[in-house]
Protein backbone atom coordinates (compact mmCIF):
# COMPACT_ATOMS: atom_id res chain seq x y z
CA UNK A 1 0.00 0.00 0.00
CA UNK A 2 3.05 2.43 0.72
CA UNK A 3 4.91 1.60 -2.65
CA UNK A 4 1.66 2.35 -4.42
CA UNK A 5 0.58 5.37 -2.81
CA UNK A 6 4.23 6.52 -3.17
CA UNK A 7 4.18 5.36 -6.80
CA UNK A 8 0.64 8.03 -7.90
CA UNK A 9 2.84 10.53 -5.50
CA UNK A 10 5.54 10.35 -8.35
CA UNK A 11 3.40 10.70 -11.24
CA UNK A 12 1.21 13.32 -9.95
CA UNK A 13 4.89 15.36 -8.97
CA UNK A 14 5.57 14.47 -12.01
CA UNK A 15 2.93 16.05 -13.76
CA UNK A 16 3.11 19.00 -11.53
CA UNK A 17 6.87 19.48 -12.83
CA UNK A 18 4.96 19.92 -15.97
CA UNK A 19 3.08 22.60 -15.07
CA UNK A 20 0.09 20.94 -15.51
CA UNK A 21 -3.16 23.31 -13.60
CA UNK A 22 -5.00 20.37 -12.81
CA UNK A 23 -2.27 17.78 -10.97
CA UNK A 24 -1.18 21.04 -9.07
CA UNK A 25 -4.26 21.40 -8.33
CA UNK A 26 -4.53 17.67 -6.99
CA UNK A 27 -1.52 18.32 -5.15
CA UNK A 28 -2.82 20.92 -3.40
CA UNK A 29 -6.33 19.70 -2.69
CA UNK A 30 -4.62 16.30 -0.91
CA UNK A 31 -2.81 18.11 1.53
CA UNK A 32 -4.22 21.70 1.87
CA UNK A 33 -6.39 21.00 5.27
CA UNK A 34 -3.63 19.13 6.96
CA UNK A 35 -1.41 22.51 6.40
CA UNK A 36 -4.04 24.73 7.07
CA UNK A 37 -4.98 23.09 9.89
CA UNK A 38 -1.19 23.25 11.36
CA UNK A 39 -0.23 26.65 10.27
CA UNK A 40 -3.41 27.85 11.82
CA UNK A 41 -2.12 26.08 15.04
CA UNK A 42 1.33 27.39 15.03
CA UNK A 43 -0.09 31.12 13.93
CA UNK A 44 -2.99 31.40 15.82
CA UNK A 45 -5.05 33.47 12.92
CA UNK A 46 -6.82 32.36 10.16
CA UNK A 47 -6.33 35.41 7.83
CA UNK A 48 -2.54 34.15 8.09
CA UNK A 49 -2.69 30.70 8.14
CA UNK A 50 -4.27 31.36 4.89
CA UNK A 51 -1.43 33.60 3.63
CA UNK A 52 0.91 31.21 4.77
CA UNK A 53 -1.24 28.02 2.91
CA UNK A 54 -0.80 30.14 -0.40
CA UNK A 55 2.60 31.45 -0.01
CA UNK A 56 3.57 27.38 0.97
CA UNK A 57 2.02 26.21 -2.06
CA UNK A 58 3.28 28.77 -4.39
CA UNK A 59 6.54 27.66 -3.46
CA UNK A 60 6.52 24.10 -3.38
CA UNK A 61 5.26 24.35 -7.08
CA UNK A 62 7.97 27.34 -8.13
CA UNK A 63 10.62 25.22 -6.20
CA UNK A 64 9.76 21.49 -7.20
CA UNK A 65 12.49 20.66 -8.84
CA UNK A 66 14.66 20.90 -5.81
CA UNK A 67 12.18 17.83 -4.31
CA UNK A 68 14.58 15.34 -4.28
CA UNK A 69 12.19 12.13 -3.12
CA UNK A 70 13.82 11.45 0.11
CA UNK A 71 11.27 12.29 1.76
CA UNK A 72 7.44 11.83 0.81
CA UNK A 73 6.00 14.57 -0.86
CA UNK A 74 3.97 15.68 2.21
CA UNK A 75 6.48 15.80 4.34
CA UNK A 76 8.31 18.14 2.15
CA UNK A 77 5.54 20.30 1.89
CA UNK A 78 5.19 20.25 5.51
CA UNK A 79 8.70 21.63 6.13
CA UNK A 80 7.84 24.40 3.89
CA UNK A 81 4.98 25.59 5.74
CA UNK A 82 6.19 25.54 8.74
CA UNK A 83 9.17 27.49 7.81
CA UNK A 84 6.76 29.75 6.10
CA UNK A 85 4.47 30.08 9.55
CA UNK A 86 7.31 30.47 11.82
CA UNK A 87 8.07 33.50 9.66
CA UNK A 88 4.53 34.91 9.37
CA UNK A 89 4.70 34.53 13.33
CA UNK A 90 8.52 36.11 13.74
CA UNK A 91 8.72 33.57 16.23
CA UNK A 92 11.80 33.55 18.12
CA UNK A 93 13.81 30.39 20.15
CA UNK A 94 15.87 31.20 22.99
CA UNK A 95 17.97 28.51 24.66
CA UNK A 96 17.50 28.58 28.85
CA UNK A 97 19.55 26.37 30.15
CA UNK A 98 17.38 23.50 32.29
CA UNK A 99 19.90 20.35 31.95
CA UNK A 100 18.52 19.23 35.21
CA UNK A 101 15.04 18.86 34.52
CA UNK A 102 13.43 15.88 33.15
CA UNK A 103 12.73 16.90 29.60
CA UNK A 104 11.42 13.60 28.05
CA UNK A 105 8.43 13.37 30.15
CA UNK A 106 4.63 13.31 28.21
CA UNK A 107 2.47 16.04 28.83
CA UNK A 108 -0.65 14.87 30.30
CA UNK A 109 -3.90 16.30 29.65
CA UNK A 110 -6.91 15.99 31.74
CA UNK A 111 -9.63 14.03 29.84
CA UNK A 112 -12.32 16.05 30.91
CA UNK A 113 -10.66 18.94 28.32
CA UNK A 114 -12.12 19.43 25.14
CA UNK A 115 -9.99 19.68 21.83
CA UNK A 116 -11.66 23.22 21.61
CA UNK A 117 -10.48 24.05 25.60
CA UNK A 118 -7.05 22.40 24.89
CA UNK A 119 -6.34 24.23 21.43
CA UNK A 120 -7.49 27.53 23.43
CA UNK A 121 -4.70 27.09 25.74
CA UNK A 122 -1.96 26.25 23.26
CA UNK A 123 -2.67 29.09 21.47
CA UNK A 124 -1.57 31.46 24.34
CA UNK A 125 1.34 30.06 24.51
CA UNK A 126 4.47 32.39 23.00
CA UNK A 127 4.95 32.01 19.91
CA UNK A 128 8.58 30.32 20.19
CA UNK A 129 7.05 27.42 23.00
CA UNK A 130 3.38 26.90 20.92
CA UNK A 131 5.79 26.34 17.36
CA UNK A 132 7.97 23.86 19.21
CA UNK A 133 5.01 22.22 21.18
CA UNK A 134 3.35 21.47 18.07
CA UNK A 135 5.77 19.92 16.53
CA UNK A 136 6.81 17.91 19.29
CA UNK A 137 3.71 16.73 20.87
CA UNK A 138 1.07 17.07 18.28
CA UNK A 139 2.97 15.91 15.19
CA UNK A 140 5.20 13.94 16.78
CA UNK A 141 8.53 14.81 15.44
CA UNK A 142 11.87 14.58 17.66
CA UNK A 143 13.95 17.21 18.91
CA UNK A 144 16.86 16.53 16.27
CA UNK A 145 14.06 17.07 13.20
CA UNK A 146 12.78 20.12 15.10
CA UNK A 147 16.20 21.58 15.47
CA UNK A 148 16.81 20.97 11.78
CA UNK A 149 13.76 22.74 10.47
CA UNK A 150 13.57 25.30 12.68
CA UNK A 151 17.15 25.79 12.39
CA UNK A 152 18.08 25.85 16.50
CA UNK A 153 19.83 23.72 17.86
CA UNK A 154 18.71 20.12 19.79
CA UNK A 155 19.28 21.71 23.10
CA UNK A 156 16.75 24.99 22.43
CA UNK A 157 13.91 22.63 21.06
CA UNK A 158 14.25 21.02 24.20
CA UNK A 159 14.26 24.30 26.67
CA UNK A 160 11.56 25.15 24.49
CA UNK A 161 9.61 22.15 25.24
CA UNK A 162 10.20 22.25 28.35
CA UNK A 163 8.68 25.88 28.93
CA UNK A 164 5.74 25.15 26.33
CA UNK A 165 4.69 22.82 28.90
CA UNK A 166 5.20 24.57 32.63
CA UNK A 167 3.20 27.49 30.83
CA UNK A 168 0.72 25.28 29.90
CA UNK A 169 0.05 23.47 32.98
CA UNK A 170 -0.78 27.33 34.02
CA UNK A 171 -3.20 27.88 31.21
CA UNK A 172 -5.07 24.38 32.17
CA UNK A 173 -5.11 25.15 35.40
CA UNK A 174 -7.74 28.41 35.02
CA UNK A 175 -9.19 26.14 32.23
CA UNK B 1 -4.44 11.40 28.05
CA UNK B 2 -1.15 10.81 25.98
CA UNK B 3 -0.02 12.82 23.17
CA UNK B 4 -0.92 10.87 20.38
CA UNK B 5 -4.17 11.50 21.14
CA UNK B 6 -4.22 15.08 21.61
CA UNK B 7 -3.95 15.61 17.53
CA UNK B 8 -7.26 13.50 17.53
CA UNK B 9 -8.77 15.82 19.53
CA UNK B 10 -7.96 19.34 18.84
CA UNK B 11 -10.08 20.72 16.33
CA UNK B 12 -9.13 20.84 12.40
CA UNK B 13 -10.19 23.22 9.97
CA UNK B 14 -10.52 23.28 5.85
CA UNK B 15 -8.95 26.15 4.16
CA UNK B 16 -10.95 28.22 1.91
CA UNK B 17 -11.51 27.90 -1.89
CA UNK B 18 -10.63 31.73 -2.65
CA UNK B 19 -7.02 30.25 -1.50
CA UNK B 20 -6.45 27.78 -4.76
CA UNK B 21 -7.95 30.62 -6.77
CA UNK B 22 -5.28 33.20 -5.70
CA UNK B 23 -2.32 30.35 -6.14
CA UNK B 24 -3.71 29.76 -9.65
CA UNK B 25 -3.72 32.97 -10.39
CA UNK B 26 -0.26 33.75 -9.41
CA UNK B 27 1.23 31.22 -11.36
CA UNK B 28 -0.62 32.25 -14.27
CA UNK B 29 0.77 35.72 -13.87
CA UNK B 30 4.50 34.00 -13.61
CA UNK B 31 3.36 31.46 -16.91
CA UNK B 32 2.24 35.05 -18.57
CA UNK B 33 5.49 37.17 -17.56
CA UNK B 34 7.82 34.13 -18.59
CA UNK B 35 6.25 33.91 -22.26
CA UNK B 36 6.34 38.02 -22.56
CA UNK B 37 10.14 37.70 -21.48
CA UNK B 38 10.73 34.95 -24.78
CA UNK B 39 8.68 37.10 -27.15
CA UNK B 40 11.01 39.78 -26.02
CA UNK B 41 14.17 37.71 -26.34
CA UNK B 42 13.07 36.55 -29.66
CA UNK B 43 12.57 40.07 -31.65
CA UNK B 44 15.12 41.36 -33.56
CA UNK B 45 17.44 44.16 -31.97
CA UNK B 46 18.73 46.69 -33.95
CA UNK B 47 21.19 49.30 -33.38
CA UNK B 48 20.75 52.99 -35.39
CA UNK B 49 22.13 53.69 -38.62
CA UNK B 50 25.50 55.78 -38.66
CA UNK B 51 23.91 58.21 -40.67
CA UNK B 52 23.88 61.15 -38.28
CA UNK B 53 27.39 62.25 -38.98
CA UNK B 54 26.79 62.72 -42.88
CA UNK B 55 23.81 63.90 -42.73
CA UNK B 56 25.23 66.61 -39.90
CA UNK B 57 28.26 67.26 -41.92
CA UNK B 58 25.95 68.06 -45.09
CA UNK B 59 23.73 70.55 -43.04
CA UNK B 60 27.48 72.24 -41.69
CA UNK B 61 25.81 72.18 -38.31
CA UNK B 62 26.55 70.43 -35.13
CA UNK B 63 23.97 68.70 -33.37
CA UNK B 64 23.71 67.51 -30.17
CA UNK B 65 21.77 64.17 -30.62
CA UNK B 66 20.65 64.44 -27.08
CA UNK B 67 19.13 67.61 -27.87
CA UNK B 68 16.93 66.84 -30.94
CA UNK B 69 15.40 64.32 -29.15
CA UNK B 70 14.47 66.68 -26.25
CA UNK B 71 13.69 69.48 -28.85
CA UNK B 72 10.83 67.04 -31.09
CA UNK B 73 8.08 66.88 -28.79
CA UNK B 74 5.94 67.54 -31.94
CA UNK B 75 6.89 68.73 -35.85
CA UNK B 76 4.00 70.90 -37.09
CA UNK B 77 3.31 70.30 -40.61
CA UNK B 78 1.09 72.32 -42.87
CA UNK B 79 -0.82 70.84 -45.75
CA UNK B 80 -2.11 73.25 -48.49
CA UNK B 81 -2.48 72.38 -52.20
CA UNK B 82 -3.56 75.25 -55.16
CA UNK B 83 -3.66 73.08 -58.34
CA UNK B 84 -4.75 75.15 -61.38
CA UNK B 85 -4.99 73.53 -64.88
CA UNK B 86 -5.01 75.10 -68.37
CA UNK B 87 -5.34 72.97 -71.06
CA UNK B 88 -4.78 75.89 -73.46
CA UNK B 89 -2.24 78.39 -71.25
CA UNK B 90 1.17 77.48 -70.53
CA UNK B 91 0.20 77.60 -66.60
CA UNK B 92 2.76 79.23 -63.58
CA UNK B 93 4.93 77.03 -62.13
CA UNK B 94 2.70 76.03 -59.11
CA UNK B 95 4.64 74.44 -56.07
CA UNK B 96 3.07 71.84 -53.73
CA UNK B 97 3.53 72.28 -50.66
CA UNK B 98 3.27 69.40 -47.77
CA UNK B 99 3.34 69.68 -44.03
CA UNK B 100 3.74 66.50 -41.70
CA UNK B 101 2.31 66.71 -38.66
CA UNK B 102 3.91 64.33 -35.40
CA UNK B 103 3.54 63.26 -31.92
CA UNK B 104 6.18 61.91 -29.94
CA UNK B 105 4.37 59.09 -28.29
CA UNK B 106 4.98 58.77 -24.36
CA UNK B 107 2.52 56.50 -23.95
CA UNK B 108 0.74 52.91 -25.12
CA UNK B 109 -2.61 55.11 -26.23
CA UNK B 110 -0.71 57.21 -28.52
CA UNK B 111 0.99 54.15 -30.40
CA UNK B 112 -2.15 52.52 -31.74
CA UNK B 113 -2.18 55.96 -34.65
CA UNK B 114 1.46 54.64 -35.68
CA UNK B 115 -0.08 52.65 -39.05
CA UNK B 116 -2.34 55.33 -39.79
CA UNK B 117 1.27 57.85 -39.54
CA UNK B 118 3.37 55.37 -41.30
CA UNK B 119 0.81 55.35 -44.64
CA UNK B 120 0.38 59.14 -44.81
CA UNK B 121 4.19 59.65 -44.76
CA UNK B 122 4.62 57.06 -47.25
CA UNK B 123 2.51 58.97 -49.69
CA UNK B 124 3.91 61.76 -48.82
CA UNK B 125 7.16 60.53 -49.73
CA UNK B 126 5.61 59.22 -53.12
CA UNK B 127 4.48 63.06 -53.72
CA UNK B 128 8.10 64.37 -52.91
CA UNK B 129 9.63 61.86 -55.38
CA UNK B 130 7.35 62.76 -58.10
CA UNK B 131 8.91 66.41 -57.67
CA UNK B 132 12.80 65.80 -56.66
CA UNK B 133 13.35 62.43 -57.94
CA UNK B 134 17.30 62.94 -58.40
CA UNK B 135 17.14 62.60 -54.34
CA UNK B 136 15.29 60.02 -54.18
CA UNK B 137 17.50 57.97 -56.70
CA UNK B 138 20.79 58.46 -54.02
CA UNK B 139 21.86 56.15 -51.67
CA UNK B 140 21.65 58.21 -49.07
CA UNK B 141 17.82 58.21 -49.12
CA UNK B 142 17.49 54.66 -50.17
CA UNK B 143 19.60 53.62 -47.17
CA UNK B 144 17.35 55.56 -44.63
CA UNK B 145 13.78 54.44 -46.88
CA UNK B 146 15.24 50.91 -46.66
CA UNK B 147 15.60 51.63 -42.48
CA UNK B 148 12.85 53.04 -42.00
CA UNK B 149 10.72 49.74 -43.35
CA UNK B 150 12.72 47.69 -41.38
CA UNK B 151 11.07 49.37 -38.22
CA UNK B 152 7.80 50.31 -39.22
CA UNK B 153 7.95 46.01 -39.72
CA UNK B 154 9.16 46.00 -36.17
CA UNK B 155 6.65 48.67 -34.83
CA UNK B 156 4.02 45.88 -36.22
CA UNK B 157 5.43 43.10 -34.18
CA UNK B 158 5.54 45.04 -31.40
CA UNK B 159 1.96 46.71 -31.12
CA UNK B 160 0.84 43.09 -31.61
CA UNK B 161 2.97 42.00 -28.99
CA UNK B 162 1.57 44.64 -26.52
CA UNK B 163 -2.27 43.62 -27.35
CA UNK B 164 -1.51 40.64 -26.80
CA UNK B 165 0.34 40.98 -23.33
CA UNK B 166 -0.57 44.75 -22.13
CA UNK B 167 3.18 44.38 -20.76
CA UNK B 168 5.60 48.11 -19.71
CA UNK B 169 8.49 46.43 -21.42
CA UNK B 170 6.87 46.22 -24.64
CA UNK B 171 5.53 49.34 -24.49
CA UNK B 172 8.74 51.16 -23.38
CA UNK B 173 10.14 49.35 -26.48
CA UNK B 174 7.53 50.29 -29.00
CA UNK B 175 8.03 53.97 -27.53
CA UNK B 176 11.57 53.74 -28.08
CA UNK B 177 11.81 52.57 -31.74
CA UNK B 178 8.57 54.92 -32.97
CA UNK B 179 10.78 57.90 -31.89
CA UNK B 180 13.91 56.59 -33.25
CA UNK B 181 11.23 55.67 -36.67
CA UNK B 182 10.03 60.19 -36.24
CA UNK B 183 14.03 61.16 -36.62
CA UNK B 184 14.68 59.20 -39.54
CA UNK B 185 11.33 60.55 -41.15
CA UNK B 186 12.59 64.15 -40.28
CA UNK B 187 15.84 63.28 -42.35
CA UNK B 188 14.11 62.37 -45.27
CA UNK B 189 12.25 65.27 -44.96
CA UNK B 190 14.87 67.60 -44.33
CA UNK B 191 16.97 66.16 -47.72
CA UNK B 192 14.17 67.59 -49.71
CA UNK B 193 14.59 70.97 -48.31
Amino acid sequence: MKIKYKNQDISLVKKCLKNDRQAQQELYNRYKDAMYTLAYRIIGSHNDAEDTLQDTFINVFLNLESFKGESTIGAWIKTILIRNAIKKNNSTFQYEDISDIDLESRFNFDDNLTGECIENAILNLDNGYRTVFILSEVEGYKHKEIADILKISEGTSKSQLFHAKKQLRKLLRFA
Amino acid sequence: MTTTNIKDKLPTYKASDCVWDKISGHLDYLDKESGSNQLIEKLPGYTAPNLFDSIITRKKKKTNYLSLVKIAASIIIMIGTTLTYSYFQTQPKSTITYSYEQQIPTNGDQLFNIEIQSTEFTTLLAIKCKTSPNICGNKEYEDLYSRLKEIEREEKILKSALEEYNDPNIENHLIRITNDKLKIEKYLLNLFS
